[in-house]
């Protein structure tokens, strides 16, 4: 099967996105033998570099994963997946000063990254979490999580007296230490006694926020985190403890030791990433989900105290919305591989997205997927259907089918095909080397489904050649 | 009968009937057009989906560059029409899905 497509495409982006299939598959021998053949032939294709290093990281090469990863990032220094697998590469190899660095510069490219994030506060030794500068800009423009300023944040404060010393507090949240989100906000927005902002925002983000807050805790200031609730809005100035609700705990990772755990969990979990399609899909554009987090109900921006942000409960931090944070992020992140390190080309399937959606929002239409015209899956929009692989064979069985009997009666070759079945229609579109299929209720009506196809198609085209 | 009813439509090239392994039991084609093939590509094709996708009854529709080509299996067997792409696909879709 992809022999001859490789041979055809392999100066095209399809390998990647095949050996990117094989890795979500768990297939890594064959993603790399893929990588490598296609690399072979393009050896300036960055993203092929870094699915590679990729494939090794999961095979536990670590070394040949770096060596790629490296290559890879001298051409992309802003690849967030370059940099987020050289750091958990050199976290196996116990090598933290280099692995913090490359997390930090994941943060840099995305601030809202909470898997370099909670790998930095895991890493770090309790509390001290340098966030970079740059980080903080970023935030401000996003006004999302931003935990790290905490720490800068203290000089600022002190219009504020910060009340109380309460320290490495991460563990103990005493009551009022609920809002950790906000630190960030009013951290961006230093001096200035208002910093509100977007309060709101915070919530997913604010996970991996969580830390460093604490960070900032430590610096000295143990309970009184009030001034930073303030801050972060929630509760109008003064009002320190209203939210204590949340204790600390919930997601405190202990820094020591979550850093193992965690390490090895966050390592494992995000090799799988892709086993969503990019889907993504994809890939989908990373960038969208992230910009808005769901609004939570976190008041906004009234607190004027601001300025005191430095005390960033740590505990809360955490505690905030470790779960949903992370769930989030993961499927974002899962996809990211592929459209994120994409930068430099262009995203795959990102510009499916929107003529998928409209395509999608059909009531007739149950789901939609690529597959290459061997049968391998490309992208997947169907998402209720578990044996998806297994059709995509069988669809592509089909095509072959057809198209050697039109060749055989010298009729050309197969544009498209409807297949009726009893409680279903099946409609696909050939698009170069890939099979766009839509499959819809029985009632539908195919004139209209390729309609919307054929916008999808130019796209496929365009990206599949 | 429905043979002749399909072939009256304009820019329909030819129909047929054949059995499951593809020979002809009937048809009505304009000259250039191998009934014979036809109906062998409408049993392959026919045979494939049923293995492929566990229908009972098949029914395909085909595009290529110049021509559409129906297949429907019925309890006679499998019926198969060519036409022009720019024939009236509808109302050979309406004639054939009344085949039982």
């Amino acid at each position: 099967m992809s022999d001859d497509e490789l041979t055809i495409d392999s100066g095209a982006l399809i390998f990647a996105t095949l050996a990117d299939v094989y890795l979500s598959s768990g297939m890594v021998d064959e993603a790399i033998s893929i990588l490598k053949d296609g690399l072979s032939r393009n050896p300036t294709y960055t993203l092929a570099k870094i699915i590679l290093g990729r494939a090794y990281y999961m095979k536990s090469d670590i070394d040949e994963a770096i060596k790629h990863l490296e290559e890879a990032i001298k051409e992309a220094k802003d690849s967030e997946n370059a940099n987020l697998f050289l750091g958990h590469c050199y976290r196996k190899k116990g090598d933290i000063d280099k692995a913090l660095r490359h997390y930090e510069a994941v943060l840099e490219i995305n601030p809202q990254h909470t898997e370099a994030r909670q790998e930095i506060d895991a890493l770090k030794p309790a509390g001290i979490a340098p966030v970079p500068d740059q980080v903080v800009d970023a935030v401000e423009e996003k006004a999302i999580s931003t935990p790290e300023k905490p720490v800068e944040a203290p000089i600022e404060t002190p219009s504020e007296p910060p009340v109380v010393p309460a320290e490495k507090g991460q563990d103990i949240a005493p009551e009022g230490e609920v809002e950790v989100r906000e630190p960030a906000v009013e951290t961006t927005e230093p001096a200035t006694g208002e910093a509100v902002q977007e309060p709101e925002e915070p919530p997913l983000s604010r996970v991996s926020a969580g830390p460093q807050t604490v960070d900032a805790v430590a610096i000295g200031e143990p309970v009184q985190h009030e001034p930073v609730v303030e801050e972060s809005g929630e509760p109008p100035a003064g009002v320190k403890e209203q939210k204590v609700e949340e204790p600390q705990e919930q997601f405190t990772p202990p820094p020591g030791q979550e850093s193992v755990a965690e390490t090895e969990r966050a390592s494992t979990p995000e090799p799988e990433p892709t086993p969503t399609p990019m889907p993504e899909p994809e890939p989908e554009a990373t960038p969208a989900p992230m910009p808005e987090p769901e609004p939570e109900p976190t008041p906004a921006p009234e607190t004027p105290v601001a300025e005191s942000q430095p005390t960033p409960p740590p505990a809360e931090t955490r505690v905030q919305t470790p779960a949903p944070t992370e769930d989030d992020r993961t499927v974002v992140e899962e996809r990211a591989p592929m459209v994120e390190a994409a930068p430099e080309t262009k995203i795959p399937f990102a510009t499916l997205q929107e003529p998928v959606e409209r395509l999608l929002h059909l009531k007739t239409v149950k789901g939609a997927f690529i597959c290459s015209n061997d049968g391998l899956l490309i992208q997947n929009y169907y998402q209720e259907s578990k044996e998806i692989e297994e059709i995509c064979a069988m669809i592509a069985a089909i095509y072959n089918e057809a198209e050697e009997s039109f060749k055989f009666l010298k009729e050309g070759t197969v544009e498209k095909f409807i297949i009726e079945k009893e409680n279903e229609t099946i409609c696909v579109i050939t698009a170069g080397e890939s099979l766009l299929t839509v499959i819809t209720k029985k009632e539908t009506k195919p004139g209209l489904i390729f309609v919307y196809a054929k916008k999808i198609i130019d796209e496929i085209r365009e990206i599949l050649g | 009968m429905k043979i002749d009813e399909l072939t009256k439509i304009p820019k329909v090239l030819g129909a047929g009937l054949a059995t499951d392994d593809g020979f002809v039991i009937e048809s009505k084609f304009t000259v250039g057009y191998d009934a014979e093939k036809s109906a062998a590509m409408a049993a392959q094709i026919v045979h494939r989906i049923k293995t492929s996708l566990k229908v009972e009854r098949a029914s395909i529709i085909l595009y290529t560059h110049n021509n559409v080509f129906f297949v429907k299996e019925s309890d006679d067997g499998i019926f198969f029409v060519i036409c022009q792409k720019d024939a009236n696909l509808g109302l050979v879709k309406i004639r054939t899905d009344k085949i039982k």
